[in-house]
């Protein structure tokens, strides 16, 4: 008998899913290589045959000179068809993206995207560590070489989030030049955003008002158009691997750091002030790309199809939470790293689309590295400067601030042992009451257990703070709540037993299932019993009532039990 | 189940890492005092209490967690596992003990016991009362054939039970031989005194 800690068991892994053999290139920085890389062969007749130049500037920041940038954009859009390669260093990859590019138009010739987790290092050392720096410098001399095979005669890098964030940015910088003769340009994160928005939105039949949101590693970019240009953009300082290194840093994540990586999350978008809530969504990134072929390879959707449903992702996060990143690998062709990040990438996702009010989304693989050769095309060499690219005006909308997960860690621990109960047993009422609703509703059995982990996680928390707590109100609430768990718990166990009889049920002989079924029976009599017991109690349960007693009871100052705990 | 130990020694005015530290070694003592079950294998309500103990030591960590050495952490994924493994262990025994209520004849004194213990409550028994009368119902009885395939399924879950007491064990024993106890001690050791701020 399995007893799933996981709260998303409805998504279950179908049976006959082979493994896909992981084709891992080995770079010679040792890391591996995702399964990205696609390859059209060019035609060497459609391209000049002028030596590759490298281009870019290292400080995007100089003020345009308007006169010249419209003059440029002019003269990118009489140009011809040129061969380039736009290389982007990112949080968690790093990618390239080879084509043949017109103003409006790019025929990709091939790409390729490494993982190397630059944001890890990041959010570890400040820096980017010397393993990072040479996994970055390996595979873009390995990026110049595909360039130059394909006769780019350009070759533009930009660097994202985990660069900007990193203490060392400038010498890591100065070592990739110097290493391997490319200039890379650290980008800020509302140009990212303007570049996302043309790489992702090139091509594709669109509304003329859409959104783009493209979740990174160490950021993510969200962008509204209207009538097709961009009216309001943000960058946000969370991503995928953020949110892995913050909360969900167990393999699989737990439940108790999903829930707070849900709250975290919930709690940043409500600070974010989009004006208007776009008609419709495109996702880029690498974590979008993967969710869509897992969805794919799992729930046999429809295989040409670039759409994702808030199903489809809940299906897909339903995976992530129950397998560890290494079976994630091995059932769906990921790399491992690539897949300890993906159930942030989900989360984002779906918080987003709730925040969003989007049911279903549409996954492109264009994003930055798109961004920067149309870009390009469109503006020449002052590409970056371009009004349409460095976006600085009031379009750009307010970042929330981040918690600061260390100086609340140094601010809590001089915190008495009385103001840190007085802060934590409300937020755990809280969380615990917040499941009454969806568990009167009976739409999933799992609410019961999620409901019935946050009585226990309430419990422990009380037991734990019950010194700092004035005796009579904490009883009360304490009964009340040991109450509910116990009824949860009843039907709960129930569930599990009923799941566990019934997964033997299908392995056992025709000839003793009907004891079985007899069995099932029998205890369906009896969760039906309890599941009343249950919704009679909660009917009646005084959320108010509770959070009040709990407050009442805590105190922040004044001696209370001072004894310890008894529960 | 295990009642919990008072905590002695606790200051609400001190420091929180303080008082957490006094709480998380209370409860690591707890969960040795019924390690002394862990080689018998039917020991089936004190392996129970042990995971109980677990528990409350992992939700202790958890709970602190901002206010204890980083190192802690490892031991909460340890203690999961502990909880996980005798959880199943105790699903099987719950099962196995329905099981054997479902194949009694319906006035045995067996049933009547498990009846007369289940209405003492939750301390008394593992089995609630409403689930002990739910499966000796004399309206509900097994036939012939249904008591052939619950002694089948019976015969299953004691096979399992080995298996997941095996692997409990193992894993107990690894966590002794990497000096699991003194590596959480020297840890919560560190927040022994007033921490300076």
């Amino acid at each position: 008998m399995t007893r799933q800690r996981n709260s998303t068991r409805r998504g279950k892994v179908p049976k006959q899913e082979q493994a896909v053999e992981l084709q891992e290139q080995t770079a010679q920085a040792g890391q591996p290589v995702e399964l990205q890389e696609s390859a059209k062969q060019p035609d060497p007749t459609a391209v000049q045959q002028e030596p590759a130049t490298q281009s870019g500037q290292q400080e995007p920041t100089t003020q345009p000179d308007p006169t010249a940038v419209q003059q440029e954009s002019e003269s990118a859009t009489e140009a011809k068809m040129m061969t380039c390669a736009a290389i982007d260093i990112g949080s968690n990859s790093t990618e390239v993206t080879i084509a043949q590019c017109t103003p409006h138009h790019l025929d990709i010739l091939q790409e390729q995207s490494r993982m190397i987790r630059l944001g890890e290092s990041v959010k570890e050392t400040g820096e980017i560590t010397p393993d990072k720096r040479d996994a970055v410098i390996a595979t873009v001399r390995q990026y110049l070489d595909m360039a130059k095979q394909n006769n780019a005669e350009r070759v533009l890098a930009v660097a994202t989030q985990a660069t900007r964030e990193a203490r060392n940015r400038d010498s890591f910088l100065e070592d990739i030049q110097r290493e391997t003769g490319q200039v890379v340009n650290l980008i800020s994160g509302n140009v990212e955003a303007a570049l996302t928005y043309h790489g992702a939105t090139c091509g594709l039949d669109i509304p003329s008002d859409v959104g783009v949101l493209d979740v990174g590693g160490n950021s993510t970019e969200l962008v509204t158009a209207h009538d097709n240009h961009i009216a309001w953009l943000v960058s946000l300082p969370i991503g995928s691997g953020w949110l892995h290194d913050n909360y969900l840093t167990s393999n699989p994540p737990k439940e108790d750091e999903i829930e707070d990586a849900q709250e975290f999350l919930h709690d940043y978008l409500q600070a974010l002030r989009v004006p208007e809530l776009p008609p419709a969504l495109i996702v880029t990134g690498s974590s979008a790309k993967e969710l869509l072929k897992i969805c794919k390879q799992a729930l046999h959707t429809e295989e040409g199809s670039s759409t994702m449903t808030r199903q489809d992702l809940v299906a897909c996060q339903g995976l992530l939470h129950s397998l560890s990143a290494q079976e994630i690998a091995q059932r769906y062709g990921q790399t491992r790293e690539r897949a300890r990040v993906l159930p942030g990438g989900a989360l984002l996702i779906l918080e987003m689309m709730n925040y969003l009010h989007q049911d279903e989304i549409r996954v492109t693989d264009r994003g930055v590295p798109e961004g920067v050769l149309l870009a390009n095309a469109r503006y020449g060499d002052k590409w970056l400067d371009h009004e349409e690219v460095k976006v600085e005006d009031e379009r750009v909308g307010q970042v929330p601030a981040l918690p600061n997960k260390e100086s609340t860690q140094v601010q809590r621990s001089g915190e008495t042992f009385a103001e840190s109960g007085h802060e934590e047993l409300p937020r755990r009422v809280k969380k615990f009451v917040e499941w009454r609703s969806k568990v009167l509703k009976h739409e999933d059995v799992e609410d019961v257990h999620k409901m019935r982990v946050a009585s226990r996680r309430l419990r422990a928390t009380m037991d734990a703070y019950e010194a700092t707590c004035k005796p009579k109100p904490f009883t009360k609430a304490y009964s009340s709540v040991k109450e509910a768990a116990d009824l949860l718990g009843r039907v709960r166990d129930a569930d599990v037993m009923l799941q566990h009889i019934q997964e033997q049920e299908e392995q056992t002989p025709t000839a003793e299932q009907a004891g079985m079924q007899w069995l099932v029976e029998r205890l369906q009599f009896y969760r039906k019993e309890q599941v009343r017991a249950l919704d009679r109690f909660l009917q009646n349960f005084d959320d108010a009532a509770l959070q009040q007693q709990v407050e009442t009871s805590s105190t922040k100052g004044v001696s209370a039990h001072g004894k310890g705990q008894t529960h | 189940m295990a009642k919990a130990r008072p905590i002695k020694g606790l200051d609400i005015q001190a420091p929180t890492s303080q008082n957490a530290g006094i709480i998380a070694r209370t409860r690591l003592e707890e969960l040795y005092e019924w390690s002394k079950y862990v080689d018998t294998p039917y020991a089936v309500r004190e392996l129970h209490n042990l995971r109980i103990t677990a528990k409350r030591l992992r939700y202790t960590l958890e709970i602190f967690e901002d206010y204890l050495p980083r190192e802690c952490k490892a031991a909460v994924d340890e203690l999961q596992q502990l909880q996980d493994e005798l959880g199943v262990l105790h699903d099987n025994d719950v099962l196995i003990a329905l099981l054997r209520l479902c194949l009694a004849n319906q006035d045995s004194p067996l049933n009547n016991k498990a009846l007369a213990v289940s209405q003492k409550g939750a301390g008394k028994s593992f089995l609630p009362q409403e689930l002990v009368e739910a499966l000796v119902d004399p309206k509900a009885t097994p036939t012939a054939e249904q008591r052939y395939g619950l002694e089948q399924f019976l015969r299953k879950q004691e096979e399992e039970r080995a298996e997941h007491y095996q692997a409990f064990r193992q894993h107990w024993y690894r966590l002794q031989e990497q000096e699991f106890r003194q590596h959480l001690v020297e840890a919560l050791d560190k927040v022994r005194e007033p921490v300076a701020v």
